[in-house]
């Protein structure tokens, strides 16, 4: 009797525990995947020890020909993806659910910040002075970041960033080229001029190899200010982003990383390559939730955090791009880019400071919209005439086919291309 | 307020680029077939081989040119490559003359048949014990690779400790020119090696990481150069 109740009481711890360390799991995963979004470009990435090639390729006799745990990480990112889509349908009924039913009761400070933290998370305009003047700040900062970002690569003799070296032929004039951008962007004069420069210097970054161009797409974000700002744009405090800016903004910076994660699982070699120089990144919450938490013994452990590790960064792109939870994904890439640069490779990350200004930008606009509106509308639509097939079947099919669209085919077709040389 | 138009946006990126493209070819011509072909530094100048070249500070004829030769030749991984130098005849002529060069130094390449054969400290105790000293031992024309200086001695934690945080001042000496070639370094106290990463495509300055080495109480017994391949180089550099 006394082992059942033991056992019954044990039973009941381990519910209990798995009841509370389910949400808490998934905070470490968001705030603690700080490999998530390593930027292995200025850290050491030679691979200490070789891949094993044979999982990014064909299994003939495995679904869709992919290695299984490689199909079992995508399938994952498919969840998540489609779990987030149905979450972002039916935001607005569940937040007023949850003001109604417990925020209410509670009343006072509690509601005031629970309403502010439910703006907040499903992309409204938050309301508050601070919150208006880091959003103001944040604008200054991005336009003007890159000027150190360039001043920065030319004085290491490199090209956009340190990982671009020179050419000793023509480094001086690529210097100098570099920083008469960084003083127009510096002093905000002819912000045009500038975006056109930056977009054609990323035009040339093609005669480093198409890699390096997709590398650097995210650099394009700043660009689309600069195109769309006036040409007296020295006599002007630019502090506010227009929603129209704001909507490319997202689009080509949700887009730069939804690149640079479908690279990282391309260019396998690179990414394991940052991983062996620095293993504590093999231990990121974010991918270990991905791939399954797989043994230290495991044999493809190394292989499975890569193809992880770029869909990580696959899935929190494509979300900014498309602007479903833009501010909280947006949060979680801006803490993991400062986790890195103040943590976890130090000063070799001082570029980043650019892409967590794009963040910040993001987090602290009040101009959010998304691509899916217009699905969203025919939701709305589908509630309001009392057809609730119908809007499961738009949600549904939505969650479905815009998940699996943006992993799985690409999953497949890369598995068909042998990269072991590269 | 006046805005950019499209087509001037167009316009401005495109001459941009081509401007960039132009001043690449200019400097680096190729033909224009390879134009869009994934760029690798120091292929167009050395086609990938390793080139190590010494600056000495004064190489004024061919007396000197000898001198070095001779005392290189001691070192057999190694051989100086012939240079056109004034006699030391005509050095003297000059001289008396009142014609004095504008530099005294000058640059020196060395021949050899396998890079990892080639000891650097070999190099800088022969041209010392031959009353010379190079300034400058340079290392180019390779993409990923590593300086591998033994230690005789590192007999602790604090040794290493010693080392490594000497060494982080060439972080700071980056900003007035030195030690721009380091990527980043490693102290193996296991196997008393310190292990220099060179920056991709960098022309390593292998006296640097001597005097740095020198500076924080330490002389190499030996630095080799090794090329980083795939699986090559394990935690400790090997």
């Amino acid at each position: 009797m006394r082992e059942i109740l033991t056992g019954a009481r044990d039973a009941w711890r381990a519910r209990a525990a798995r009841r509370v360390s389910v949400p808490l799991t998934i905070l470490l995963m968001l705030l603690g995947s700080g490999a998530a979004f390593a930027h292995e470009r200025f850290v050491k990435h030679n691979l200490r020890f070789p891949l094993k090639y044979e999982f990014f390729g064909r299994w003939p006799n495995q679904p869709l020909g992919l290695h299984p745990d490689m199909l079992m990480i995508g399938v994952r990112v498919v969840g998540i993806l489609g779990a987030f889509f149905v979450i972002w349908f039916i935001r607005h009924s569940l937040t007023e659910f949850l003001e109604r039913t417990f925020l209410r009761r509670v009343g006072g400070l509690i509601q005031h910040w629970g309403h502010k933290l439910a703006c907040f998370l499903t992309d409204r305009p938050v309301r508050g002075k601070i919150f208006h003047a880091i959003g103001e700040w944040a604008v200054i900062l991005f336009l003007r970041s890159p000027g150190l970002v360039l001043m920065f690569s030319a004085t290491n003799d490199s090209l956009v960033m340190p990982s671009y070296p020179l050419d000793p032929a023509s480094a001086s004039i690529f210097k100098f080229a570099q920083v008469g951008l960084a003083i127009l962007i510096l002093t905000q004069t002819w912000l045009p001029l500038c975006g056109a420069m930056i977009i054609g210097t990323w035009l040339y970054l093609f005669r480093w190899g198409w890699m390096v161009a997709v590398d650097a797409v995210p650099v394009l974000t700043v660009a689309v200010v600069y195109c769309t700002s006036p040409w007296q744009s020295h006599k002007l405090a630019i502090t506010k982003i227009n929603a129209s800016q704001m909507r490319w903004l997202r689009i080509v910076l949700g887009f730069g990383f939804v690149a640079l994660g479908w690279l990282k699982v391309y260019n396998h070699n690179l990414v394991a390559g940052v991983a062996d120089n620095a293993p504590s990144v093999l231990n990121d919450p974010m991918v270990a939730m991905l791939t399954g938490g797989h043994d230290v013994s495991y044999v493809y452990r190394r292989e499975a955090w890569v193809i992880a590790f770029g869909l990580a960064e696959v899935m929190s792109g494509f979300m900014v791009m498309i602007g479903v939870f833009t501010r909280l994904w947006a949060t979680i890439m801006a803490f993991m880019f400062t986790k890195l640069m103040l943590v976890d490779f130090g000063w070799d990350e001082i570029p980043h400071i650019y892409p967590i200004a794009a963040m910040l930008v993001v987090i602290f606009s009040n101009q959010l919209t998304s691509e899916a509106d217009p699905i969203e509308k025919k939701d709305l639509e589908a509630w309001r005439a009392g057809k609730p097939m119908k809007r499961a079947a738009i949600v549904g099919t939505t969650a479905v086919v815009s998940s699996v669209l943006v992993i799985i085919p690409l999953l497949y077709l890369i598995s068909f291309f042998d990269r072991s040389g590269m | 307020m006046t805005f950019a138009t499209t087509k001037t946006l167009v316009v401005l990126t495109i001459l941009w680029a081509v401007a960039l493209f132009g001043i690449d070819y200019a400097k680096n011509p190729k033909s224009a077939d390879s134009i869009f072909t994934s760029k690798h530094m120091g292929e167009a100048s050395n086609e990938g081989k390793p080139v190590i070249k010494l600056w000495l500070n004064h190489l004024c004829c061919t007396g000197c040119l000898s001198d070095v030769t001779n005392a290189l030749a001691k070192v057999s991984s190694v051989k100086v490559k012939s240079k056109a130098l004034p006699t030391t005849e005509q050095a003297d002529q000059n001289e008396m003359e009142g014609q004095k060069p504008k530099d005294y130094g000058g640059e020196i390449e060395l021949e050899f048949t396998d890079l990892r054969m080639v000891d650097f400290m070999a190099i800088e105790r022969a041209l010392r014990d031959a009353g010379l000293v190079a300034d400058r031992m340079m290392i180019s024309g390779l993409q990923h690779y590593r300086l591998t200086a033994e230690l005789k001695h590192l007999c602790c934690g604090l040794c290493a400790t010693g080392v490594k945080e000497g060494l982080e001042i060439t972080r700071g000496l980056k900003s007035q020119g030195h030690f721009k070639w380091l990527d980043s370094f490693q102290v193996s106290k296991k196997d008393k090696l310190v292990i220099a990463h060179a920056r991709y495509d960098a022309t390593a300055d292998v006296t640097e990481l001597i005097n740095g080495l020198n500076q924080v109480g330490f002389e190499p017994i030996s630095i080799y150069a090794a090329v980083d391949k795939e699986g090559a180089a394990g935690a400790d550099g090997h």
